[in-house]
């Protein structure tokens, strides 16, 4: 009579308890298949979505920073070069070379190095079940399409984003599967008949009602009622069982836990590492490759990273202002960067592409875009890529560029960047002596074309208010012979 | 007994709160960061003047406020850049080396905002480069206002006591208590050629 209506309740709510856990549950396992088949062949994606429109691309990534484009390009007139066509086929072929994603400008085919990989390797790269990615407009392009993960801790391109992924899925499953066998068991606890429970109260009752009758005190729980052993021993053995299993699993983790440590920390003692200095600052990445025989060769570029597949690279990090933290989620995991305190890692890519990556510790008002790309090369191409680097800016060539480079070093661009070959050596901002090469500009913030590079010089508080670049009063004519010359820096 | 204590309690708890949002209140725009904002203006008579000697009755002196050196934010703002654009290559951290020091009360061009702003803009004779061009006309004013908290010429509960960022460095600024300034003569070796 007591109990009934507690029963009840109880009911009630492991009922809606189980309809929250069936949900989620379905949620979770419908996620893991989603994710399954966008993490398949990209050809086959490719070939049952070939053509994608521009709300769609807005829905998956950078939403703003294309819509900022349009934007731009409205505002200057520009034509709009949104539109998207062809599947990934046509644009990883020879075509695609001069495509352009999200309004980037179109490079000469000839520059191998920036426009990827070569056409015989992309048929190779196709045809194999992997998602591979040169460094190419196409490639950037097709990542915007989310035909992969570029910014994706399950979708690793290197060895140690592999073992941190693996690790992940142990956790992932085990977790899932436990959360899967509590809940049954808790339905079936709340779902079987309590017949002991009902069968001791009457025999609580009638025992009371014999002691009422023989005149004796009436005790609430008489000392002769107890639950019977057989009844004690299941309980006992579940907890048991229970307890036991979760200790296995707990040192199972902490095995798993330590061997991906390990095998994260082996890289370091690997040999021919490529040493890459990185000066994470508020807010963005200063890249050096030093070379200590030679330091002319110095190789200093900004928020874009080249690395060579299949070879460790030894990370120097280290940070003037506040705490960082660099994180490429396909390579491997996060590293902070602490001011004061310089920090070597090591992390390494196995596939060919172009991966993202962002600071990961807060670190004041454009955190958020303070982004950066690693673009993982074979071997030569790196090579290729690092000796263009090494060489000075190139000399402007037309009146145009000649005067944007003495407006350059006339105005307040030269007392914070450098260029390399002239007389603008400031090293507090980012070194533009090939600007032109890479994708972005404002660490990630924006595709470099004209339209962004010249509201981001005339107004760069606007795009990213409270970053170092001040507003710059520079003329119409002035602007555009300075645009000409920076866009002669590849 | 009790009841009047109690009352006084929970008045004095009342004065004591809403002191204390006071105090809060008027802290709120200690920290502002403006980073798109108009400089100060400059008018055809409020420019600094370079001699004493004006034709006619004499004009009274104008001198331009200079918002920023109410902000918190844009002093420390102004320390950064006297720092990145060397401008400590010279007068050290206010001290003075090749240049003059900036954390006394001795002032050979003038104190005013205006005359801080004019002789990094136009330079001086003997050393000071002009920084016209070179700097935004923002983050000179950003500078102008902090080279005047050198020598405690800002509010107090303005000037900085923390760089902004996570190195102290060092601070000459929150060191010094509001001084008198004086115009100092012009050494010899400085005057403008004729």
């Amino acid at each position: 009579m007591i109990l009934g209506p507690r029963i009840i309740t109880a009911r009630g709510s492991g009922g809606v308890c189980l309809l929250v856990a069936t949900v989620c549950a379905a949620a979770v396992l419908a996620g893991g298949r989603a994710r399954a088949a966008t993490t398949g062949v990209v050809t086959a994606v490719n070939a049952t979505s070939p053509t994608r429109t521009i709300p769609a691309v807005l829905g998956t990534t950078n939403s703003s920073m294309l819509l900022g484009t349009t934007a731009t390009q409205m505002i200057l007139g520009m034509p709009d070069r949104l539109e998207t066509t062809g599947s990934l086929e046509t644009q990883l072929s020879g075509t695609a070379s001069t495509a352009t994603g999200y309004g980037v400008q179109p490079r000469s085919s000839g520059e191998q190095f920036s426009t990827g990989l070569s056409s015989g390797k992309r048929e190779q790269a196709s045809s194999s079940s992997q998602a591979v990615f040169g460094p190419s407009d196409a490639a950037t392009k097709a990542s915007v399409f989310g035909t992969t993960n570029t910014q994706s801790a399950i979708d690793p391109a290197g060895r140690q984003a592999y073992h941190i992924d693996k690790l992940y899925w142990m956790y992932f499953w085990t977790l899932a599967s436990i959360y899967v066998v509590v809940l049954a068991v808790l339905g079936w606890a709340l779902l079987r008949r309590r017949r002991n429970i009902f069968d001791q109260e009457q025999e609580l009752r009638a025992h009371q009602a014999q002691l009422r009758e023989a005149g004796e005190p009436v005790r609430l729980a008489p000392a002769d009622v107890v639950i019977p052993r057989h009844l004690e021993k299941g309980p006992v053995m579940v907890v048991a069982a229970a307890v036991a299993v979760t200790v296995v699993l707990l040192w199972v983790f902490l095995i798993g836990d330590f061997a991906t440590g390990r095998t994260l920390n082996a890289l370091a003692s690997e040999k021919n590492p490529l040493a890459i200095k990185v000066n994470a600052q508020q807010w963005w990445w200063e890249i050096k490759y030093p070379d200590e025989v030679t330091t002319s060769n110095t190789v200093t570029t900004a928020n874009e990273i080249y690395i060579p597949i299949g070879r460790p690279i030894r990370l120097e990090t280290q940070s003037p202002d506040v705490i960082h933290s660099f994180w490429v989620p396909n390579l491997a995991g996060k590293h902070d960067i602490i001011p004061g305190y310089p920090v070597t890692f090591f992390l390494q890519a196995d596939k060919v592409g172009t991966y993202w990556g962002q600071c990961a510790e807060f670190c004041g008002h454009q955190h958020a875009k303070m982004r950066f790309s690693v673009t993982a090369l074979p071997e030569d191409e790196f090579q290729a890529w690092l000796s263009t680097q090494r060489q000075s800016a190139p000399s402007p060539s037309t009146e145009s560029q000649k005067r944007g480079q003495q407006v350059f070093l006339g105005a307040s661009c030269a007392m914070c960047h450098s260029i390399s070959g002239t007389q603008a050596m400031a090293t507090v901002g980012p070194n533009l002596s090939h600007i032109a090469s890479r994708s972005m500009i404002a660490a990630g913030s924006l595709p470099n074309n004209r339209g962004n590079l010249a509201g981001w010089i005339l107004d760069a508080q606007h795009i990213k208010p409270g970053c170092r670049m001040p507003q710059n009063n520079i003329p119409a004519d002035d602007l555009e012979a300075l645009l000409d010359y920076l866009e002669s820096l590849k | 007994m009790t009841k009047n204590n109690g009352r006084m309690r929970s008045a004095s708890f009342m004065a004591f709160s809403a002191a204390f949002a006071l105090i809060c209140i008027g802290g709120c725009q200690r920290e502002e960061r403006p980073f798109r904002v108009a400089v100060p203006y400059i008018g055809p008579q409020d420019g600094p003047r370079l001699s004493t000697l004006q034709p006619g009755p004499e004009m009274p002196v104008k001198h331009v406020r200079n918002d920023y050196e109410d902000n918190a934010w844009v002093l420390s703002e102004g320390k950064r850049l006297f720092q990145l654009y060397n401008c400590s290559g010279c007068h050290f951290n206010g001290g003075g080396g090749m240049g003059p020091p900036l954390m006394d009360q001795k002032w050979i061009y003038g104190s005013a905002p205006e005359q801080i702003f004019s002789t990094i803009m136009e330079g001086r004779p003997n050393g000071m480069p002009s920084f016209r061009g070179k700097i935004p006309d923002q983050q000179v004013w950003q500078i102008a206002a902090y080279v005047r908290s050198m020598s405690g010429l800002v509010p107090i509960d303005a000037a900085t006591n923390r760089n902004d960022d996570i190195h102290p460095g060092v601070q000459p600024e929150n060191s010094r208590k509001n001084v008198v300034p004086l115009q100092s003569s012009i050494p010899p070796a400085a005057e403008m050629p004729l």
